[in-house]
């Protein structure tokens, strides 16, 4: 309210806001009409944009510190970022140009987590910026200022958008690139050579963004870690000015889509055949594989290596207690994977926002652990200043609420999430739900009661140490085979099929009537309600909860299930599992023998997962080898 | 001894000089011999990890640290957040952790018993600045209560506890709070503060957000010439603001926890000024306090090693909470619940591109220029 006064006690105010928000905004429009044209052109989304935009502005840093006038600088970024985006596209993004939407956004997350560390070790962590010698005018007795450097960047980014559109208007290759934006195939029928036209691109956006980062050095200052925040408002940008203006990008979409399903249709594990409805006028699905004698021996087999399986998680504490805590992350890790895979791998939507669940889970619990006992807002208010003690009948007590109420605050999340958002097919999903790991954050962040950005802590343990990670693995662990043997019923029944059929085609399925909304936000619910128990028991094992880095943090868990399920094999049972455990020991094992190169490493790992293994290690293995998979296929056919 | 510091993520930059300050006086109190424990003679070494300024990475490596390094003694990571999560490990091992780079005041107040802090807590940070505009407008005999307050500060948790101190002095001192925001996204852009700032023309205007809200509070009010008579922030010496921002940042208040121009010594490093220089050979450039306290933290143990004549944990514990010691840093005792008891708070202000030091009156080695002239 005293803000809104404010502006009637002095409108100069006004002006003043809208000069800075047109002046900067200019530039990250520039940013983000990069990021469209990428999008339009290639159908890539490219979460690098921000990292690009910081590197471009370390470049413009680095040449100003030779003695080249900031200014001078702008080109001579824009012309590096122009090699380093070309180089780029030659490396990782032309093997990713024709896959789906949302491999681009992991490939290029991948690719940001390198850029950004290769940044900090090659200009170190410093705070940088950059000073372009001009001055400021005042206006309106010198209410509002107005700060050259800005009106310069706003006139250099209007100068270079305008010599973009120029470009893409009247020279050949900007002509071939909107060719190829409206139709690939025909460009290409009529001799365009798309591979250079998407190399051309790739590289013109990160020349774009190089100018950005030159001018941004200029205004704010950079650090390595900050291209996030680029990203985002790019990202927003591009959202609010409308998806529908890449211009052919939903058309492009869909006639890629026809070319994969006459030329690389994926071939399911397992064939089915549709029998029209029955009575009731539902389909009825049925395995086309017919039992068969092999079954019983894959059964027997199954069962030992269950059996294996539960003695090594019983086993594992006690072999290496050490490494309690960090199995006890594998299994949370794990818990992600699966229930991701019941939308992006059985249903074939691929959700950003399940760590969602996580934070709301999280919090739920940690609301009824503290507010059975005390006020939460005084409590999270103390922040640990007033002491609030537990006792360890109320620690449990409250605990085991807590866990009950968590599943059930996610779902709820879920279910209405989902009611709105599940309406939208495909790649729009996907794209809807990137948002929502940052907002749950900021709504979390933002929120005193739960502590806001300070955190909140959760009661302790009122154990000795050892029992408490003992304690909290066999929670996770128990909570990890309870959905493994969840999703294996669900999988094997008409539910299982029906998500299926979604993935495989949800028109037919829509047609053959199946209520395909409500299936989808059931899936949804199902997701939710383990990954919000794994939140609960999670926030509880870290002791503190922080919104952004431990609830809900959509740039490492959010992403990293995905990733995880991805490694494994998507779609498959034991896929997401086998990806989690594979992904958590490498990245353990980064963070141990390779400090400082962590995260490049990471990135490579997750760009090598993204090229490499589109079919995850079990679709890898079952091309090379399917001879090993004679029988899993059968023993899938009968899931 | 073992620590997870930042060296990447966002407070990589800080983090850095955290390492910077451990290693060097891990070196030093190794060149100058090593420490005689009972007897023998020992070197210090220290095993860092990377925490990619997450807490929900620096938990589980501290706890890598103890149980799988065998570390015995844990030296603080940067920032509070990321200590308030290591706290409960170490506790509850029964190691003892000296922070160095922790000031948040709720960490203080949980009982921990191998916890100790040799810096100031945070809520003293800019509430010595609230204190020395009151007390300079008295001098031109203006009311105290007359005065406006501004302040943007970072959405986390050191700053919140720096706001916290600041709205207690204000009301102490009877002060107007006028603008009170919240800065998102790392501290990247305040502009939409400062446009109201020039409208309400407070007294002062004070800003906390690590390294890069100090560097960019110092760009954008010089790029919207906002002019205060008193400029406060944090972090500007980490943000190295006298020497990246030459003119611009003139006449900013600084609050430090040391400056190089102090006049304590100790046996490893001599006066705070050799220890600067000593700093700037190795690693060229100016000393921020964040090294400063690391390298005092060493020290700590150092001296708490010998003293105990054992490295049985629960001796050497008991030998830091009886600490009564002088270093380059300053004077180091620590109370019941472990925070350093024997230092205050410095205001640096910026002053032909050095800074020096104006507040507290004892330490002060230059005149404070107030009201700021606005560059």
């Amino acid at each position: 309210m005293t803000n809104l006064l404010l502006l009637f006690e002095a409108p100069s105010l006004l002006v003043q806001v809208l000069l800075d928000g047109i002046l900067v905004g200019s530039i990250f429009a520039l940013a983000a009409y990069g990021m469209a044209l990428v999008w339009g052109v290639m159908n890539i989304i490219n979460v690098t944009q921000g990292e690009f935009v910081v590197l471009g502005g370390y470049i413009g840093f680095t040449a100003a510190s030779w003695g080249l006038d900031p200014f001078l600088c702008i080109p001579v970024a824009a012309a590096a970022m122009l090699v380093v985006g070309w180089a780029i596209y030659r490396g990782v993004i032309y093997r990713i140009v024709d896959k789906d939407l949302f491999i681009s956004v992991l490939a290029t997350y991948g690719l940001g987590i390198l850029i950004a560390q290769l940044i900090n070790l090659v200009w170190g962590a410093d705070v940088r910026s950059l000073d372009s010698g001009l001055g400021t005018w005042f206006l309106l007795d010198g209410m509002v200022t107005v700060s050259q450097t800005r009106v310069a960047a706003f006139a250099l980014a209007l100068l270079i958008g305008g010599a973009l559109l120029l470009f893409l208007r009247l020279t050949r290759l900007g002509r071939a690139i909107r060719a190829t934006a409206q139709n690939a195939r025909a460009a290409r029928a009529l001799g365009i050579d798309t591979d250079r036209v998407y190399a051309a691109t790739y590289a013109i956006n990160a020349a774009i963004c190089g100018a950005a980062g030159a001018l941004i050095v200029m205004i704010f200052v950079l650090q390595p870690f900050v291209g996030l925040i680029y990203t985002v408002r790019s990202f927003m940008i591009v959202i609010v000015a409308g998806l529908g203006n890449h211009r052919g990008g939903a058309g492009r979409g869909r006639s890629r889509e026809f070319r994969r399903l006459h030329l690389r249709h994926p071939v399911p594990g397992r064939f089915r055949v549709l029998i029209p409805g029955d009575r009731s006028g539902r389909a009825q699905f049925a395995p086309a594989t017919p039992p068969d004698v092999l079954e019983m021996s894959a059964t027997a087999r199954g069962r030992l290596l269950t059996i294996l399986l539960l003695a090594l998680t019983v086993a594992a504490p006690l072999l290496i207690p050490a490494l309690t805590v960090q199995f006890s992350t594998l299994w949370v890790m794990i818990i992600l994977a699966l229930t991701w895979d019941i939308l992006g791998g059985q249903m074939g939507y691929n959700s950003f926002g399940n760590v969602v669940f996580f934070g709301v889970g999280m919090y739920a619990s940690a609301i009824v652990q503290v507010g059975l006992f005390h006020d939460v807002g005084a409590y999270t208010a103390a922040s640990g200043t007033g002491v609030y003690p537990f006792t360890p009948q109320q620690y449990y007590v409250g605990l085991a609420l807590g866990l009950l109420v968590a599943p059930i605050a996610a779902v709820a999340v879920a279910a209405l999430l989902g009611t709105g958002m599940l309406g939208l097919r495909g790649h729009y999903f996907a794209i809807g739900t990137l948002g929502l790991g940052i907002a749950g954050g900021e709504f979390a962040a933002s929120w005193e009661y739960i502590g806001g950005a300070s955190g909140f802590l959760l009661p302790v343990f009122p154990g000795a140490y050892a029992t408490r990670a003992l304690f909290f693995y066999a929670l996770c662990a128990a909570l990890g085979i309870v959905t493994f043997l969840v999703l294996r019923r669900l999988y094997a029944g008409r539910f299982g099929l029906a998500l299926n059929a979604i993935r495989d085609d949800e028109d037919k399925a829509e047609a053959l009537g199946h209520h395909t909304v409500r299936n989808k936000v059931l899936a949804w619910c199902v997701s939710a309600f383990f990954v919000g128990l794994a939140g609960a028991i999670f926030g509880n094992m870290n002791g503190l909860i922080e919104p952004r880095e431990v609830a809900f943090s959509g740039a490492t868990f959010g992403v990293w299930m995905v990733l995880m399920a991805l490694l494994g094999g998507k779609g498959t049972l034991w896929g997401p599992v086998i990806g989690a455990i594979v992904f958590h020991v490498f990245k353990e094992l980064f963070w141990t023998y390779l400090l400082g190169w962590q995260r490049v490493a990471l990135g490579l790992l997750i760009v090598g997962i993204v090229l490499f293994f589109p079919l995850g290690l079990l679709g890898f293995a079952r091309e090379r080898w399917p001879s090993l998979f004679a029988r899993q296929t059968a023993e899938g056919a009968k899931r | 001894m073992g620590a997870a510091v930042s060296l990447t993520g966002k407070f990589s930059t800080d983090g850095q000089h955290t390492k910077n300050g451990y290693e060097m006086a891990v070196k030093r109190v190794n060149d100058a011999g090593g420490i005689k424990v009972g007897g023998k003679t020992y070197k210090l070494e220290i095993k860092l990890y990377d925490d990619e300024s997450s807490n929900e990475r620096v938990a589980s490596l501290v706890e890598r640290l103890i149980v799988q390094d065998n570390v015995k003694f844990i030296l603080g990571p940067y920032g509070s957040p990321l200590t308030a999560a290591i706290v409960p490990v170490t506790e509850k091992f029964k190691i003892p952790m000296i922070q160095a780079n922790a000031a948040s005041r709720s960490l203080f107040t949980k009982g921990y018993r191998y916890a100790f802090a040799v810096l100031s807590t945070s809520d003293q940070y800019l509430s010595s600045a609230v204190d020395l505009l009151a007390e300079k407008a008295k001098e031109v005999g203006k009311q105290p209560s007359s005065l406006k307050v501004a302040m943007a500060m970072g959405d986390d948790a050191f700053s919140l506890d720096v706001r916290a101190g600041i709205l207690e002095a204000a009301k102490k001192n009877g002060m107007q709070v006028v603008i009170d925001d919240k800065v998102p996204d790392n501290f990247t852009d305040i502009s939409a503060t400062l446009a109201r700032v020039k409208a309400v023309k407070p007294d002062i205007f004070l800003a906390s957000g690590h390294a890069t809200g100090a560097a960019t509070a110092t760009k954008q009010v010089a790029d919207a010439k906002i002019d205060v008579p008193m400029f406060a922030m944090t972090h500007c010496d980490s943000a190295q603001i006298a020497e990246k921002f030459k003119g611009i940042s003139e006449g900013i208040l600084c609050a430090s926890q040391w400056a190089p121009t102090l006049s304590y010594k100790d046996k490893w490093f001599g006066s705070a000024g050799d220890y600067n220089n000593l700093f700037k050979k190795t690693y060229n450039y100016e000393a921020p306090y964040q090294a400063a306290e690391s390298s005092a933290a060493v020290l700590v143990f150092a001296d708490a090693f010998a003293r105990a004549g054992s490295l049985d944990t629960e001796k050497v514990r008991d030998a830091i909470a009886a600490t009564d010691m002088e270093t380059f840093y300053g004077y180091i005792k620590f109370d019941d619940t472990g925070k350093n008891i024997a230092k205050p708070m410095m205001l640096y202000q910026v002053q032909n591109a050095d800074y020096v030091v104006v507040a507290p009156t004892k330490f002060a080695t230059a005149k404070l220029i107030y009201p700021r002239k606005t560059p």
